[in-house]
């Protein structure tokens, strides 16, 4: 009987992986996901299937380990990889890039990103390459729309 | 003789001013254990190497370079600098503490080594040292020409943990005199 909170917790695992990560086409989408899973006021994860099926403690705890695996994933990769990750995002979930763009910039919606008790260093790390990642996309983006639209004049900075 | 006698004033030097550095810098306080950030030591972070790599490497820089807008640029090389100091901060805590624990430790010792401890020293004072050039130089041209500086500091500081751990093995054998 003792070993059945943890055959829960590798259950529930596999569940949010098989069910919920996998259907998920980048990283940077499970971030958005898992981040989103929690609530704000109180910082805890909340998923009703895996709450329902299991427990809410093993829901949450798995979500948070989730999040921080992808966080970290993330955090430690080069920013061109992170560029390519929010590029990929972006296309896959059919997004505007210039909402997106213009939201995160305003929002600065990234903050939330980030697990609660993560490394504040390497939550600095993270945020300081996803405004640069942000950056080139726009950039990138501006380039590609002026490519398409001659008459289209460039956007002052 | 007269080597021998410069031998030991270097290292009465040493002593005496890994004494007064470590006098100086006084218990750990609460902003040194802000600057080392999660406390537990069991939570899996990044691993340091690619700590290094992200702020102190130059292909993240090399990359932005030309891509985006320039004040995005100026944001990032303002970012990594700080980002870059608020590591020599962590570190320089963390050896503060190493060092606080050593120096707490070795007071209750009947037995000093003082080849131990003048190893200790002459670390503590190369990671100082490294630790001050680092700083200067960060502030003078930024990260990405003090990487290597900055992994001589992560060695000293891994090497410093070495050195007290082997006398803290040692003095929770047998050669505690009090408690």
């Amino acid at each position: 009987m003792t070993a059945q909170p943890s055959s829960d917790a590798a259950k529930a695992r596999i569940d949010l992986q098989n069910r919920t990560l996998a259907k998920l086409q980048t990283d940077f989408a499970r971030l958005v996901y898992l981040a989103s899973a929690r609530n704000y006021n109180t910082g805890r994860y909340e998923h009703d299937g895996l709450s329902f099926h299991y427990s809410p403690r093993v829901a949450e705890d798995i979500l948070a380990e989730a999040h921080r695996e992808v966080f970290l994933n993330l955090a430690g990769s080069s920013l061109a990889t992170l560029t390519e990750e929010l590029e990929r995002y972006i296309v896959s979930e059919s997004l505007a890039p210039d909402d997106l763009l213009d939201a995160w910039k305003g929002l600065e919606a990234y903050r939330i990103l980030a697990p609660l008790r993560e490394d504040p260093l390497v939550v600095r790390i993270f945020q300081s390459n996803l405004k640069a990642a942000l950056a080139v996309v726009r950039e990138s983006w501006t380039k590609a729309r002026l490519g398409q639209d001659p008459q289209c004049a460039p956007q002052s900075r | 003789m007269k080597e021998m006698l410069l031998f030991v004033a270097l290292g009465v030097a040493l002593v005496t001013v890994f004494v007064l550095l470590l006098w100086r810098s006084g218990p750990p306080n609460r902003q040194d254990e802000a600057a080392q950030g999660a406390k537990d030591p069991e939570r899996r972070s990044l691993p340091p190497e690619i700590m290094i790599e992200r702020i102190f490497g130059a292909d993240d820089w090399k990359f932005l370079r030309g891509r985006a807008c320039k004040a995005a640029e100026e944001e990032f090389l303002k970012e990594r600098t700080e980002i870059a100091f608020f590591w020599l901060a962590r570190i320089r805590a963390r050896v503060r503490t190493i060092m606080y624990l050593h120096l707490t430790q070795a007071s209750v010792l009947q037995a000093l080594e003082p080849a131990l401890e003048l190893r200790v020293a002459a670390n503590y004072l190369r990671f100082q040292i490294n630790c001050s050039f680092v700083a200067c130089l960060l502030w003078l041209r930024g990260p990405e020409v003090t990487g290597k500086m900055f992994r001589n500091a992560d060695l000293l500081c891994g090497k410093l943990g070495a050195l007290t751990r082997v006398r803290s093995e040692d003095g929770s054998r047998s050669m505690l005199v009090k408690g």
